[in-house]
C-alpha cells in the first residue's frame, strides 16, 4: 500500500487529493486500455494500471497541470514492458507459450466473439512495432488527433502522421490476409 | 500540422477489421480496479460528491423534463451571457474580433442540448465569472480548490467556474508600442483566425441542426467533415460533444462511450466533461 500523499511534494494533501482522484477517476479506463493494448495480459491489467497511479501519485507534485496525460502515459508504457519482460522470462523458464495465435473461426456466442475479437487484435497488434502500435491504438481505439497523441506521445506531429500511416498499412494487410484465409478455408475440402 | 486520416472505423473497412477496432474501444476496466486504486493511492472517497455529479443530475433531470428546447433556451442563455462575459474579456485582452466572439457565445448557447444545458445551468447559477479568472491556467484546475478536509465535498459550482476553458487560441499580434495602430485594427493573421473560427462556428452550427433533425448519420458527416476541413480546430469539445450525442442517438453506445472517454481524456475540463462522465457512469 503506498503513501503517496504525505510525499506528494509541496502542496497540502488537501490540495493535491481532489486533482489525483479526478486524475484516477477521469483516466483509469485510458491507461488500463493502453496497457491491455501494448501487451500487458487482463489478468495483469489491474495491477499495472494500480502502479502508474501509485508512481502518479508519488509524483503529483512534479507533474505540470496539463501534462498528466503525457506522464501516464510514459508510466504506463514503463510498466508495461517491465510486464512484458517477466513473462517473456516465464516462457523461457516454463517452455510455454503464453501467445497462442487465437483460433479464427467464428464464434456462435456475441461475448466469446468480442473475446475472440481482442485476442486478434492484440494478437495483431503484437506483431508491430511498440512505436506504431502507440500511435495506431491511441489515435484508432483513444480517438485522439494527430495532434493529441504528438503532445502526449512527445514527437512531432510529422513524425506521428508517419508511423500512423505505417500502422494502419500494416494493420490493414494482416487483416486482409486473415480473411484470406478465412475465405480459403471455407472453399476448402 | 497533418491532415488527420479518417478513422478505421468510420471508413469503408471490412467487417472483420471494423469489429477488431470495435473491441478494442469497447474494452473498459471493471469498476472494482477503478476503486481498488483509489483506495491504494489513498483518495477514496474524495470525489464523492462531484461537480459531475450534480451537473449530470441536471442533465438528466433536463432531457426527462421532456422540454429540452426550453431547457436549452435558459440554459443557453445562460451559457451565452457566461461566454460572452468570458471571452469578452478575453477578446480584450487578445485582440479578436468580438463579434467572432460573440457568434462563438451564440453557437454555445444555441447549441446547448442536454449536456450542455447542464453546464450551462451550473454557469448561470453562480452569475460569478467576474471574479472567477477564465481558466487563467491549467493549474487552477483542483490545486487552486480549498478541498475540505471533511468529505464528501462542497458542490462545486465554483469549481466548474474555474474550469471553464481558456477561449479559443487565436494568434493575434500584439501592437507595437509606438506608433499606435488604428483602433481595432487587427492583423491578418487575426483576421484569418477569426474568419477560421467563424467558419467553424457555421460548420458545428449545420452539424447541431442534423443533430437537432434526428439524422445521426449526416451529423457524423458533418463532424467528420469539420474534423478533416479544418487543421486545427478551434471548437472540437463542442464537436466532440456533437459527436458523442450522435452516436448515443444512433444507438451506438459503444462509440459514444470511446468519444466520452477522449473528451475526458482531452478536455477534462470543459463544459462536456460532465456529459462524458454520465455517459461512462462515472457520475455515481
Amino acid at each position: 500500500m503506498a503513501t503517496p500523499l504525505s510525499e506528494a511534494g509541496a502542496k497540502p494533501a488537501a490540495l493535491v487529493e481532489p486533482r489525483l482522484a479526478r486524475l484516477i477517476e477521469e483516466q483509469f479506463g485510458f491507461v488500463w486500455r493502453l496497457l491491455r493494448r501494448t501487451g500487458v495480459p487482463e489478468s495483469d491489467a489491474d495491477d499495472a494500471a494500480q502502479q502508474v497511479f501509485i508512481a502518479a501519485s508519488q509524483r503529483i507534485g512534479d507533474i505540470r497541470p496539463g501534462s498528466e496525460r503525457a506522464f501516464l502515459f510514459s508510466t504506463a508504457l514503463h510498466v508495461g514492458s517491465r510486464i512484458r519482460r517477466g513473462r517473456a522470462r516465464k516462457r523461457e523458464d516454463f517452455g510455454v507459450e503464453l501467445d497462442e495465435q487465437p483460433d479464427l473461426a467464428p464464434a456462435a456466442d456475441e461475448l466469446v466473439e468480442r473475446h475472440r475479437a481482442r485476442e486478434l487484435l492484440d494478437a495483431l497488434l503484437e506483431e508491430m512495432p511498440l512505436e506504431l502500435r502507440v500511435v495506431f491504438v491511441l489515435y484508432e481505439i483513444e480517438q485522439l488527433t494527430s495532434a493529441e497523441i504528438a503532445e502526449v506521445v512527445g514527437t512531432p506531429i510529422g513524425t506521428v502522421a508517419s508511423r500512423l500511416r505505417r500502422a494502419r498499412d500494416d494493420f490493414s494487410a494482416r487483416v486482409a490476409r486473415i480473411e484470406a484465409r478465412r475465405k480459403f478455408g471455407r472453399q476448402g475440402p | 500540422m497533418t491532415d488527420d486520416p479518417i478513422r478505421l472505423l468510420d471508413d469503408e473497412g471490412t467487417d472483420l477489421l471494423k469489429s477488431l477496432i470495435s473491441a478494442g474501444r469497447e474494452e473498459e476496466p471493471q469498476a472494482a480496479a477503478l476503486r481498488r486504486t483509489l483506495v491504494a493511492v489513498g483518495v477514496a472517497g474524495v470525489l464523492s460528491t462531484t461537480s459531475a455529479a450534480a451537473a449530470s443530475s441536471a442533465a438528466t433531470a433536463a432531457s426527462a423534463s421532456g422540454t429540452p428546447a426550453v431547457g436549452a433556451l435558459a440554459g443557453g442563455s445562460a451559457s451565452a451571457s457566461a461566454a460572452a462575459t468570458g471571452t469578452a474579456a478575453a477578446g480584450a485582452a487578445k485582440g479578436v474580433a468580438s463579434s467572432t466572439l460573440i457568434v462563438v457565445a451564440k453557437w454555445l448557447a444555441v447549441g446547448a442540448l442536454t449536456g450542455t444545458v447542464a453546464s450551462s445551468a451550473v454557469y448561470g447559477v453562480s452569475g460569478a465569472l467576474k471574479s472567477a479568472p477564465v481558466a487563467s491556467s491549467p493549474s487552477s484546475v483542483g490545486l487552486t480548490r480549498a478541498a475540505p478536509k471533511v468529505l464528501p465535498r462542497q458542490p462545486n459550482v465554483g469549481d466548474e467556474l474555474r474550469e471553464i476553458p481558456a477561449p479559443p487560441p487565436v494568434e493575434v499580434t500584439p501592437p507595437p508600442a509606438a506608433p499606435a495602430p488604428a483602433p481595432a485594427a487587427l492583423e491578418p493573421s487575426a483576421e484569418r483566425a477569426a474568419s477560421s473560427l467563424s467558419a467553424e462556428v457555421t460548420a458545428l452550427d449545420n452539424a447541431r441542426q442534423a443533430l437537432g433533425a434526428g439524422d445521426a448519420p449526416r451529423t457524423l458527416e458533418l463532424l467528420n467533415g469539420y474534423e478533416t476541413r479544418f487543421r486545427e480546430p478551434r471548437m472540437l469539445p463542442e464537436a466532440l460533444y456533437l459527436r458523442l450525442e450522435a452516436y448515443t442517438l444512433k444507438g451506438d453506445r459503444s462509440s459514444a462511450e470511446a468519444v466520452a472517454r477522449r473528451i475526458l481524456l482531452v478536455y477534462p475540463t470543459s463544459p462536456h466533461a460532465a456529459r462524458a462522465r454520465a455517459m461512462l457512469g462515472l457520475d455515481k
